[in-house]
C-alpha cells in the first residue's frame, strides 16, 4: 500500500472518491458540492476525479449540496458531501432531513469557527451544533485517521442495522492543509471493504411511494424510537466495521475512544481531534517523570461511547476535559457529555472543564501543563477555565 | 419648540464639516493588485465626497466574498454579514432608519448564487437603496470555482473540464422581476462610466440594481481583456434620462440611444449578447416602494383594545 504525503483535505477527497468508485457495480454515487474555506480542496478533488457512474453536482449553496445528496441517496446512489463552519450552519435543515430519512450519507466536515466575527481557524462548534441530530459523529487526529474513518463511515452508515448518516470531522488547517504521510488504499481494497449499496427504502419502480408525509404524533414518535434503537446498535456495528477494516487494510482505523496510560491513572485528560497529539506527548513526559496521569481521546462523539469512557476512568479521581468548542452559558460540550456519563454514580469524580484553542487558538504543551497543574490543585469542580485568550488583543496585542 | 430644543436642532443643521475622499477611507484595501474592487471603492468614495454624505448617515452592508470586504475599507457604518444575506439585513436597516443612505455590496456568488432568493425579493420590495453586484464571473475568495455567471466552457476547480451551462445574465433576470425600478450595467475599468452609473443609482428613488463587470486578475482576467483591448465590443447606452458620458466618446464609438423608460427595449437589449452593453437599461420611479406601502394607520389605546377583542371573538366558544 503506497504512502504519500497528502493533506487532510486530500485524504478525505481520496476516500470519498474511492468510496464512490466502489459502488460502480450498483447505483453509482452522487454528491452536491459547494466550496467553503477550509474544505474547498475536498470537493475540488472529488470534481476532478473521473470516477465511474457518478454525478458531481456543483450547486449554488450548502443547503442544496445536501439536498442533492439526499435526492441521490433516496434514488439509491452512494451519497456524500463536505462542508465547514457557516456552510454547515446553512445546511442544517437538510442535514436534519438526511438523518430523519435514514439516509446513509457521509459528510466530511472541516471544523472551523462559526462567524461572525469571521475566522477561518479550527473550532468544533460547527459540527457539535448537530449533536442532537440523528447523525453518527467522528473526530479525527491525523490524516490517516481522516481517510480510514471516512471509508469506515460508509460501511457503518450503510449497514442495514444502522442506516444513519455519518460525519467525519477534522481540524481546520492543522489537518486540512497539513501534509502527512498517509497510506492510500488501492481501489480493489476499497471495493472489497465497501459492499454495493442497496438502500432498502430507495425509490423503486415496482412500488412507487411517497416519503415524509404528514403523520400522527405516535407514528412520528416511533420514528424517533427507531432512530434511538439504531443509535444503540452503532457501537457494536462500529466494532465489526473496524475489525473488517483491519483485516482488509492491515491498519486500525481507531477505536471509539483511545486510551493512553489510563489503567492506573488518577488524573485523566479527555481530548478530541488534534489536541490529542499534543496532550499525548505531555502525558508521556509526565509519565516518564513518575506522575500517575493518563489520556482519553474521544473519536466517536455520537453515539457517545459512555460505557468505554466509564471503564477508562475507573481508577481516575480527577478528570480534565479540554474542549475546542463552546456551548453558550454552559462551557465545553465534551465536558458536558463527561458530566452526564458520571451523573449520579460517579459524583466523587472531579470533572473540570477547560476551554482551550477556541476559535483556532494554538493548544501548546505548556497550556496542557497549565491544565494539569490547575487540576492537581483543585478540590472541587468549578466553572470552566478559559485558556489562551491572553490580553484579548490578538497576536500583536 | 423650546429654546433649548431649537439650539440643539440648529447645531445639527449647522454641520460645517467638509468631507474629502480620505474621510471615507478606513483600512488599506487588501484585495489583490489589479482587482476591480479597488476601482469601485475609489468611485464610491468619490461619490460620497461629492455628495458630502456624513459617514454616520451612510451604511454599507455586504455578505461574503472578496468584494464583501468593502465595508472594512469605508469609514462609515458597515456590516459584514452572512453569505448571500446582505439584502435582508439592508432591508431591516432601511425600514427602521429610513434617513440612512444604504448601499449593499455583493459579488456574483453572493447575489445570484447562494443569495438569489433575496435578490429577487429585494428587487420586488423596491426599497430606496443601492445594490451593487460586483461580478467577476467566478468565486474568487474560495479560489476559482464556477459561479452562475462563469462563461460556458470556462475551466474552474469545480468544473475542471469546462463550465457546463450557459452563464446567467443577471441584467435580463432582474429586468424580469416584478416592480424592478432601476437596472444598470457598468464596468470597473471605465471609471467615468462607473462613476456616472453609481451616481444615477444613488439618485434613484427605489431599489437601484447595478451589475459591475469586474476583473479578477487571478482567475478571470482573460474574460474581460477582450473588452478592454477592443472598445468596439462595448456598446454604451446613452440617454438624458439615463447616463451620458461624452468624455468616453472618443474611445467608445459604439453607442446607442436608449430611453430607459422603455422596458421592452431594455429587455431586448439585455437579451442580445453580441456586444457588452453598459448603461441604464431601465429606470422608473413611479413603482411602489416597500417602505411607503408599509405605512400603517396609528391607533389609540381604545382602538387597539377593540381590535384585540374582535380577534378574541373569532375564537370565542
Amino acid at each position: 500500500m503506497p504512502a504519500e504525503l497528502v493533506t487532510g483535505n486530500h485524504a478525505a477527497g481520496y476516500a470519498l472518491s474511492a468510496a464512490a468508485e466502489a459502488n460502480r457495480h450498483a447505483r453509482g454515487a452522487t454528491c452536491g458540492i459547494y466550496p467553503i474555506t477550509p474544505q474547498t480542496e475536498i470537493v475540488e478533488y472529488v470534481a476532478r476525479f473521473p470516477f465511474s457512474k457518478t454525478r458531481v453536482v456543483p450547486v449554488e449553496s450548502e443547503h442544496s449540496a445536501m439536498g442533492v445528496s439526499i435526492g441521490a441517496s433516496l434514488a439509491g446512489a452512494r451519497a456524500f458531501t463536505a462542508s465547514s463552519s457557516n456552510g454547515i450552519a446553512y445546511m442544517v435543515e437538510n442535514i436534519m432531513v438526511a438523518g430523519f430519512y435514514r439516509l446513509p450519507i457521509v459528510m466530511v466536515a472541516v471544523n472551523r469557527t462559526l462567524g461572525p466575527p469571521w475566522n477561518i481557524w479550527a473550532d468544533q462548534g460547527d459540527t457539535l451544533m448537530l449533536r442532537d441530530f440523528p447523525w453518527i459523529q467522528f473526530y479525527c487526529e491525523d490524516n490517516q485517521e481522516v481517510l480510514d474513518t471516512t471509508l469506515l463511515s460508509f460501511r457503518l452508515a450503510e449497514d442495514r442495522r444502522i442506516l444513519l448518516p455519518a460525519l467525519v470531522a477534522l481540524d481546520a488547517f492543522i489537518l486540512s492543509h497539513t501534509q502527512m504521510g498517509t497510506e492510500l488504499p488501492e481501489q480493489e481494497e476499497v471495493d472489497r471493504y465497501l459492499p454495493d449499496l442497496d438502500l432498502p427504502h430507495r425509490l423503486r419502480h415496482e412500488a412507487p411511494t411517497t416519503l415524509g408525509g404528514l403523520v400522527w404524533p405516535n407514528v412520528a414518535m416511533s420514528q424517533r424510537l427507531e432512530i434511538d434503537e439504531a443509535m444503540e446498535r452503532v457501537p457494536e456495528a462500529f466494532e465489526e466495521c473496524r475489525y473488517a477494516f483491519i483485516e482488509e487494510m492491515g491498519r486500525d482505523p481507531g477505536n471509539a475512544i483511545q486510551t493512553f496510560f489510563t489503567d492506573d491513572a488518577e488524573e485523566v485528560l479527555v481530548v478530541s481531534g488534534t489536541i490529542a497529539t499534543t496532550a499525548r506527548e505531555v502525558v508521556r513526559r509526565r509519565r516518564d517523570d513518575g506522575e500517575n496521569i493518563g489520556l482519553i481521546k474521544i473519536k466517536m462523539f455520537r453515539p457517545f461511547p459512555e460505557a468505554a469512557v466509564r471503564e477508562a476512568c475507573r481508577s481516575a479521581k480527577k478528570v480534565a476535559v479540554l474542549d475546542r468548542n463552546y456551548a453558550a452559558g454552559v462551557g465545553g460540550i465534551f465536558w458536558q457529555e463527561l458530566r452526564s456519563v458520571f451523573q449520579g454514580d460517579g459524583d466523587e469524580l472531579l470533572i473540570q472543564g477547560y476551554l482551550t484553542g477556541l476559535c483556532g487558538g494554538d493548544v501548546t504543551p505548556s497550556m496542557i501543563d497549565e491544565v494539569v497543574v490547575d487540576l492537581r490543585e483543585r478540590d472541587a469542580m468549578d466553572k470552566p477555565v478559559w485558556l489562551g485568550i491572553g490580553n484579548g488583543k490578538g497576536a500583536e496585542g | 419648540m423650546s429654546a433649548v430644543g431649537c439650539s440643539l436642532f440648529c447645531s445639527i443643521q449647522d454641520d460645517e464639516r467638509e468631507f474629502g475622499m480620505a474621510d471615507y477611507e478606513s483600512a488599506r484595501a487588501r484585495w489583490c493588485p489589479g482587482c476591480g474592487d479597488h476601482a469601485v471603492l475609489t468611485s464610491m468614495q468619490r461619490l460620497l465626497a461629492e455628495e458630502q454624505l456624513a459617514p454616520e448617515r451612510t451604511v454599507f452592508v455586504s455578505g461574503i466574498g472578496c468584494s464583501s470586504r468593502f465595508p472594512h475599507y469605508m469609514k462609515t457604518y458597515g456590516f459584514h454579514g452572512l453569505h448571500g444575506r446582505a439584502l435582508p439585513v439592508a432591508t431591516g436597516i432601511k425600514l427602521h432608519r429610513p434617513e440612512l443612505e444604504v448601499f449593499v455590496v455583493m459579488g456574483d456568488g453572493d447575489c445570484v448564487s447562494i443569495g438569489a432568493g433575496h435578490w429577487v425579493h429585494a428587487t420586488r420590495y423596491n426599497m430606496d437603496m443601492v445594490a451593487l453586484m460586483l461580478d467577476n464571473e467566478v468565486y474568487g475568495l474560495t479560489k476559482n470555482q464556477t459561479s452562475p455567471t462563469t462563461p460556458a466552457g470556462y475551466a474552474t476547480n469545480t468544473q475542471p473540464y469546462g463550465t457546463y451551462l450557459p452563464a446567467m445574465n443577471p441584467v435580463v433576470a432582474t429586468l424580469g422581476i416584478t416592480n424592478a425600478s432601476f437596472v444598470a450595467q457598468t464596468a470597473e475599468w471605465i471609471p467615468p462610466h462607473l462613476y456616472a452609473t453609481l451616481r444615477a443609482a444613488y439618485e434613484h428613488d427605489g431599489f437601484a440594481f447595478v451589475r459591475i463587470l469586474q476583473r479578477c486578475p487571478k482567475f478571470t482576467g482573460d474574460i474581460f481583456q477582450q473588452y478592454i483591448q477592443s472598445p468596439d465590443m462595448v456598446e454604451l447606452l446613452e440617454h438624458e434620462a439615463g447616463v451620458e458620458t461624452p468624455a468616453l466618446h472618443a474611445i467608445y464609438k459604439n453607442r446607442r440611444r436608449h430611453d430607459p423608460r422603455d422596458i421592452h427595449a431594455a429587455r431586448q437589449l439585455a437579451e442580445t449578447d453580441d456586444v457588452v452593453r453598459l448603461g441604464i437599461f431601465f429606470r422608473d420611479e413611479s413603482f411602489p416602494r416597500y417602505e411607503e406601502t408599509r405605512s400603517l394607520p396609528s391607533f389609540t389605546a381604545e382602538e387597539r383594545i377593540s381590535i384585540l377583542n374582535e380577534e378574541f371573538d373569532r375564537y370565542a366558544v
